[in-house]
């Protein structure tokens, strides 16, 4: 496998999590499509790890899966407590933020 | 040897301090004791200070500057507080405390059932202290410091019964009038600073003559910024309408204040300025035809007035104008002179009138007098002395000072024959009007049946006898005066003989006498005739020639209508809503900005990813 | 720290705290070396060390007199502010740190200690004006806020680009402003900072037409923070034109003195106008201090000795006489519960004691020769009318001085005859003269103003020395930005 394989695969994967982040209106799905995003970056820093003989990309990949499951954790939470409240899990309707 | 010249100012300064302080707490008897018994220790000492004077030869009595202290060094702004002894100021002293004393002792009579006579006292001494001030300051600033303090002073004893609302607007008015003449007083001061680097009299009056060619514009502008000050405490013409309304005040304030001291002392200024003025001969022309004009202008008012002070008060007007004429053409010891007399003899007639006043209980109306002669002898004989004084009846005191005026204004060597006509007119119109309020006053029966006049206790009256003596024998003063005052105006007046305008002058005086006596003796029942046949200029007169009433439109009304104004349209309407509109449009932009948050979370996703796609584009193509 | 009911403490730590300052202020200027221009009295702790911000300290001629005053007003207003009904604890904190804040601006020699002290003086300003104002107090205070800070900011722009021009030329990071005062900016550079400085002072004072927060702040503003804000604060714009505008723009000042001096002349007559036309006696004030503080800015840019001497005097002046004027405006709301002069007259009859000093303290604020308004005023007039600032305006502006000295007597012998004379019938039942607590405050206010007007001299003798070294200071470092070091 080649470099360009791995960029490629990993520049489609983000693109796939970025449209499905925009697209979709179901927070959860976006939870998931920002997971892809993450990942798309770890499989890069993986083999860029392999290619370049340094632990350090591995490092990397394991500090931000550390931090995608903290923040899945407090996600999670706030989707649910949404959920809760308001019965209504369209994003677009949650708005309550805006200027 | 003149350091003990302090004390002329520094004991009426005593007594307004504790007066005004302790005035409650102290027995009435002592009040008046504090308040004569200052002026006359002033007078005291000025006999001392003239004595000391009289014992040096003329050429030494000028220039003696007694410094107390440095008052401030600024850069190059370097003043003393000082005095300065020299017979013009010890001869305004003489006047000052010497009338002032007289006029103190009268009030204790005057004021004695007033509830606020501890107040009258300190305000009086004030009044004295401040005329020390102005007539002995050795330079411009304690001139105009003076200046100021005896405004103040008129301000506080015309407004003496503060409740009454006509003598609060009248002091309002007298005070602002005198503002603006020291505004004028401290412009010239400043053109004076800076022209002659001093402010004090003696390095200026030594320094002028060789600085400046006669009527150069710095010297025309000085002499005519310091006349702004002149005209307005003097009454002259065009700032003279404060004058009138100040007779709301008591009678002795009247008398000391608007007539016998302050009011002259424009001419002191002139007088004190001589050199130059004299440098000025534009402006010397000038005062000589305001004063004429002023003399005519007053005299005809007085002519038709009804209230016995407002007549003697455009009487005084009048005469200031004669003062004026006489320094405007440059015989200032005849101005001086016509200074000194009209202060005796203008004080008796308001004292006198006070008197009658006083018994009449306030009533000041003369058509509601008459035949006081049999009730008050003495207060009539006094108020006549006066009255012949004034019109200038031979071997009387003004007859001697407005006589030598009225020549000189022929034979002086700016005079002309308009200047002794309107002079020679003016003087029978004085007579007419005083022998007026004579007659109506004094002769006749009374025309208030309600009223129970008497004679004026003989503290009121002792004082009127000692003016009367005065104003009948001040005449004899003359010569001392001149060869007194010699050694500061650098000459002796010339004295001239014409007999032919002597006599035509008399006349003028004795006819206007006899015109009086024949209109309000003889014939009181054509009056109304005359009257109509001359309505409208009644009219005009007895309108004061609708000066106030112009004023008031082409002044006052407008600057509070502009005030007004300026504070809806330029203040809320300008500037407060400017600043708030500018306060309102950042919120609003902000507002507008503020849109772009709308809340959905795919949006922001939305412009992230084209920030970033942006962004990327840049980097790679750029 | 202290419980919210105990009075007597407060009022001891108030009056303690500020008394200190009033007596160490005195012992500063009793210690004053007189003849020495230079700064006195110096101290200075490392402050942020990393980037030579220094607590730096000290005082010359003109900020002894500045500081004397703030602390006198300091102790008179907490003195007043006892009779704070609610609150008091926290008024008499932000009190002293208004105080605090003032007397800082005038000691501080770092340039960013200054700002750091000018920033200080607002925050307890929007709470003293937003929490016990009166009216449309939050407007009112907002307003001041915005408006002040917006100077300031541009301020903390050109205090930070000073250093760094400085230090481009002489790689040397210094906030001293008495080092920053010898350097030499080239013209272009001067403009700009100038305005700069220029703005954030012309608010404080304020010059006309930047006055607009005054009137709604001082008619809100609780009478003994008002003295505070109308006797030191204002003082402090003032004071930043002698300090910074001066010395460090010298070229600036020169070309746009006569703006200045339109403007600040403008501002006496304009104030002084609708002041004529005021019927509250707090609005009337506040207005006719619009118009003397125009006096003091015209003096400052007259660029001579006759007219700062003249300012810095003036400024003690105003300091004592606006002050108390408010004093007497709060005595008679207190009493009259009204300060509407329509509904007020003939109170001389009932208060003896108060129409007595209100009207000394009312000649003195119409400038009455004898007194110190005229001195001050006198010597600023002076000062423009020999001044070779304003190019051949001197005359008019000294007019529109003159005009706005007899605006002053109208307005001032309206305010007073309006209430003090007239009438005294119905006059409310009980009702007294000030108490001797309320003489005790406003006596030593009456006593410098006589003290002053008699004999100026003391008070001149310190001010010179240090205006005459601001008007001859050497540039011994030649700065142009951006280029090499020129000595």
């Amino acid at each position: 496998m080649g470099e360009q394989f791995v960029l490629l695969i990993s520049a489609s994967i983000f693109c796939v999590g970025t449209a499905g982040f925009i697209i979709r209106k179901n927070p959860l799905i976006m939870f998931m499509s920002v997971e892809l995003m993450l990942n798309s970056v770890n499989f890069l820093l993986v083999t860029y790890s392999s290619f370049l003989n340094s632990l350090d990309g591995q490092i990397f990949a394991l500090m931000i899966m550390t931090v995608a499951a903290a923040e899945v954790v407090v996600g999670l939470a706030i989707i649910l407590t949404i959920f809760r409240t308001r019965h209504d899990m369209d994003v677009d309707h949650i708005d309550v933020l805006k200027g | 040897m003149f350091a003990s010249s302090w004390l002329i100012l520094l004991f009426p300064l005593l007594g307004f301090i504790g007066l005004s302080w302790y005035g409650n707490c102290i027995p009435k008897k002592l009040v008046g004791l504090v308040g004569c018994g200052t002026v006359g220790a002033s007078f005291f000492m000025t006999l001392v200070t003239l004595s000391n004077l009289l014992l040096l030869p003329p050429e030494e009595r000028l220039g003696q500057v007694q410094t107390l202290y440095q008052w401030v060094s600024a850069g190059s702004f370097k003043l003393d507080l000082a005095i300065l002894v020299d017979p013009l100021s010890v001869f305004m002293f003489l006047i000052v405390t010497g009338v002032g004393f007289v006029i103190h002792v009268y009030s204790v009579g005057y004021m004695h059932d007033d509830p606020e006579y501890s107040r009258f006292f300190a305000y009086l001494n004030l009044f004295i202290f401040s005329m020390l001030v102005l007539v002995a300051a050795a330079d411009f600033f304690f001139l105009i410091v003076g200046w100021a303090l005896v405004g103040l002073a008129s301000y506080l004893l015309i407004g003496f019964w503060r409740e009454k609302p006509s003598a609060v607007l009248a002091a309002r008015k007298a005070f602002v009038m005198n503002v603006i003449g020291d505004v004028g007083m401290v412009i010239a001061a400043f053109v004076i600073f800076e022209s002659f680097g001093t402010l004090s009299f003696v390095d200026v009056f030594t320094a002028a003559p060789g600085m400046f060619r006669p009527n150069d514009d710095t010297v025309l502008l000085i002499t005519l910024l310091l006349l702004v000050g002149a005209f307005a405490k003097s009454a002259q013409l065009p700032l003279h309408t404060w004058l009138p309304d100040a007779m709301e005040g008591p009678t002795p304030v009247s008398a000391l204040i608007h007539a016998a001291t302050m009011v002259t002392a424009g001419v002191y200024l002139i007088a004190r300025c001589h050199v130059l003025y004299e440098l000025a001969p534009y402006t010397m022309y000038f005062i000589a035809g305001v004063g004429i004009i002023t003399a005519i202008f007053a005299g005809s008012m007085a002519m038709v007035q009804y209230d016995i002070k407002r007549v003697i008060a455009y009487s005084t007007m009048s005469q200031l104008g004669y003062m004026f004429l006489a320094v405007g053409l440059g015989v200032y010891s005849l101005g001086m002179f016509h200074l000194m007399t009209h202060a005796f003899f203008k004080a008796l007639l308001f004292l006198a009138a006070g008197s009658v006043i006083h018994s009449l209980n306030g009533e000041q109306d003369i058509r509601k007098m008459g035949g006081l002669q049999k009730v008050m002898p003495v207060t009539h004989m006094t108020f006549l002395v006066g009255a012949l004084a004034l019109a200038g009846f031979p071997l009387t005191s003004g007859y001697f000072s407005k006589e030598a005026i009225i020549l000189s204004s022929y034979h002086a060597e700016m005079g002309n024959i308009v200047f002794w006509a309107i002079a020679v007119l003016a003087a029978g119109m004085t007579a007419f009007y005083i022998f007026r309020v004579y007659f109506y006053t004094f002769v006749g029966g009374l025309r208030s049946p309600g009223a129970h006049p008497h004679e004026s206790p003989l503290i009121m009256v002792v004082p009127l006898a000692v003016l009367a003596g005065l104003a009948l024998l001040g005449g004899l003063l003359g010569p001392w005066v001149d060869s007194f005052l010699s050694p500061v105006f650098g000459r002796v007046v010339e004295h001239h003989h014409d007999n032919l305008l002597e006599t035509i002058a008399l006349a003028a005086g004795i006819g206007g006498i006899a015109t009086a006596g024949l209109l309000y003796m003889v014939s009181k029942d054509r009056m109304s005739l005359i009257k109509e046949a001359m309505a409208p200029l009644y009219d005009l007169l007895s309108h004061k020639y609708y000066v106030d009433e112009i004023y008031d439109f082409l002044i006052v009304k407008p600057t509070k209508a502009i005030g007004v104004f300026m504070e809806q349209k330029a203040e809320r309407e300008g500037l407060d809503f400017t600043v708030d509109q500018i306060g309102l449009q950042v919120k609003e932009v902000s507002r507008a900005i503020s849109l772009w948050q709308s809340g959905k979370v795919r949006t922001y996703a939305l412009n992230m990813v084209a920030g970033m796609v942006t962004i990327l584009l840049f980097v790679v193509f750029m | 720290m202290i419980p919210r009911e105990n009075i007597a403490v407060v009022k001891m730590i108030g009056v303690g705290a500020a008394g200190a300052s009033l007596a160490l202020s005195l012992w500063l200027l009793l210690s004053f070396d007189t003849a020495n221009a230079e700064m006195q009295f110096v101290q200075m702790f490392h402050w942020v060390p990393a980037l030579h911000i220094n607590y730096l300290v000290g005082v010359d001629g003109i900020s002894l007199w500045m500081v004397v005053l703030t602390a006198f007003l300091g102790l008179i207003a907490i003195m007043f502010s006892f009779t704070q009904k609610e609150g008091l604890r926290n008024f008499v904190a932000l009190m002293l740190a208004l105080e605090a804040g003032t007397l800082g601006v005038f000691l501080a020699l770092d340039t960013i200690l200054f700002y750091v002290f000018w920033e200080l003086m607002l925050v307890p300003t929007y709470f003293l004006i937003g929490i016990w104002g009166e009216g449309r107090r939050v407007y009112a205070t907002m307003k001041f806020v915005i408006y002040t800070l917006v100077g300031s900011l541009l301020m903390l722009v050109a205090i930070l680009s000073l250093t760094m021009i400085h230090y481009g030329a002489t790689h040397d990071v210094t906030f001293d402003l008495r080092v920053l005062m010898h350097t030499h900016l080239d013209p272009a550079t001067q403009m700009w900072m100038f305005f700069f400085f220029f703005l954030a002072f012309a608010i404080k004072v304020p010059v006309f037409p930047l006055h607009s927060w005054l009137p709604h702040a001082y008619v809100a503003c609780p009478i003994p923070a008002l003295i505070l804000l109308t006797g030191a604060m204002s003082k402090t714009g003032a004071y930043g034109f002698l300090r910074f505008c001066l010395p460090l723009f010298p070229e600036a000042v020169e070309s746009f003195a006569a703006v200045i001096g339109v403007l600040a002349a403008t501002g006496m007559v304009y104030g002084a106008w609708i002041a004529l036309a005021q019927k509250d006696l707090k609005a009337l004030v506040a207005y006719s201090s619009i118009s003397h503080l125009g006096f003091i800015v015209i003096g400052i840019f007259a660029h001579n000795e006759t007219g700062i001497e003249g300012s810095v005097l003036q400024m003690v002046n105003h300091g004592i006489i606006a002050s108390a004027l408010f004093l007497i405006v709060a005595f008679i709301e207190m009493r009259m519960g009204t300060r509407n002069l329509n509904e007020l007259h003939g109170l001389s009859k009932a208060m003896p004691v108060l129409y007595g000093s209100f009207m000394l303290i009312m000649l003195a604020a119409l400038g009455l020769p004898g007194l110190n308004g005229f001195v001050g005023e006198f010597m600023i007039l002076m000062g423009v009318w020999t001044s070779s600032m304003f190019s051949g305006l001197s005359g008019i502006l000294v007019l529109m001085g003159g005009v706005s000295i007899v605006f002053a007597s109208i307005y001032m012998l309206y305010m007073f005859q309006g209430s003090m004379q007239g009438t005294s019938d119905n006059l409310p039942d009980g009702l007294t003269d000030i108490d001797r607590c309320e003489f005790k405050l406003i006596l030593p206010a009456c006593l410098l103003i006589i003290l002053i007007g008699l004999y100026p001299k003391p008070f001149i003798d310190r001010i010179t020395p240090s205006v005459d070294s601001l008007l001859h200071l050497e540039k011994t470092v030649n700065l142009h930005a951006g280029e090499e070091i020129h000595h």
